[in-house]
């Protein structure tokens, strides 16, 4: 699966969360989103080359087909992030592991060959 | 710029950049290009400039390149030839305070046309594809050094995963010899152990008073 849209990343970041099954969800599609739209200038501030001639969109719910503009060789940094977001909301211990690994994943994606 | 020869600089660039993006390859060509033409002078352009007979004294003549380019320095100013079997007339003592703007010393005292010759650089906008423009043979003649310009360049910036203190090094010293080969070979009019010159300019009417020399550098 390509990571384009705004749908994309939002069921990429479901694989990793292990939250596929939508009984309800346990990570909801707004907060999902949410973290997408934090995610792209997290990476402006650690890569502003990426984003040379690009306007950072903030993304909603209503337009899950929106294309997300990232250079394709960064894009998994993106959803790594909204992973690591989604985990901070846990107060559990092995949570707060697992968001600081994809937190610490997306800028090693960003700033290093990894 | 040939096709062929800017996919292979860029392709090059790419495999010894790991993560670099074409966006930022391309920025950076451009000041590595500035700055490989405003060390060596290789790109020039003759421009004829038509003057008026009794012009004020202090008359500004503007300088229009004929293609995207910026005009970076005077190189040196002859009077045309009527006789079109002479390349030079006299030289002609000339400054350009700010670029594209010439001044002559002396003005004269009828209708004349002057060819100034001025060395270029690049200037935006770019191509639609974003790469800047220059002539396509100073790709094809420097291809290692503008890679290497490239390479350097793109080494230096900080916390990316293609930095690389130690090699921008390497890459920026290789950059700076070989720009200022290219500076000699110029000067030399790309002619192996020779002058750049047949003969002196000076010798078809051209006077060295003045500080000037009667020769003009490259024909």
């Amino acid at each position: 699966m390509a990571l384009d849209t705004v749908q994309d990343y939002v069921d990429y970041a479901r694989e990793l969360l292990q939250d596929t099954k939508n009984s309800p969800y346990r990570y909801s599609d707004t907060s999902l989103v949410r973290a997408l739209s934090l995610s792209l200038p997290e990476a402006k501030k650690l890569r502003p080359d990426l984003f040379l001639n690009v306007t950072i969109p903030t993304f909603s719910t209503a337009a899950m087909t929106a294309s997300v503009p990232m250079d394709e060789m960064y894009r998994t940094s993106l959803a790594y992030y909204m992973c690591g977001i989604a985990q901070l909301r846990d107060d559990e211990e092995v949570q707060d592991q697992r968001a600081a690994a994809f937190l610490g994943m997306f800028q090693a994606k960003l700033t290093t060959v990894s | 710029m040939a096709a062929a020869d800017i996919t292979r600089l860029m392709n090059n660039a790419r495999l010894r950049l790991t993560g670099a993006t074409d966006a930022v390859l391309q920025q950076e060509l451009f000041a590595v290009m500035d700055e490989f033409f405003k060390k060596s002078n290789v790109w020039n352009e003759d421009i004829d400039v038509a003057v008026p007979g009794l012009d004020p004294a202090g008359t500004i003549y503007e300088l229009v390149p004929s293609g995207s380019a910026l005009i970076d320095k005077l190189l040196w100013v002859f009077q045309k030839p009527a006789d079109t079997s002479i390349g030079r007339g006299p030289g002609v003592n000339a400054a350009m305070s700010i670029p594209g703007q010439l001044t002559l010393q002396t003005q004269p005292s009828s209708d004349v046309i002057y060819t100034v010759t001025v060395a270029l650089t690049v200037q935006d906008p770019t191509l639609k594809n974003g790469y800047v423009t220059f002539p396509a043979w100073v790709l094809a003649k420097y291809r290692e050094a503008i890679l290497d310009g490239l390479l350097g360049r793109m080494m230096t910036q900080p916390s990316k995963p293609y930095t690389n203190s130690q090699m921008a090094v390497f890459h920026m010293r290789k950059f700076v010899q070989a720009a200022a080969s290219a500076r000699v070979e110029w000067a030399r009019n790309n002619t192996y152990r020779a002058q750049a010159w047949a003969f002196p300019g000076g010798f078809s009417g051209g006077s060295q008073r003045g500080g000037r020399s009667g020769w003009g550098g490259p024909a």
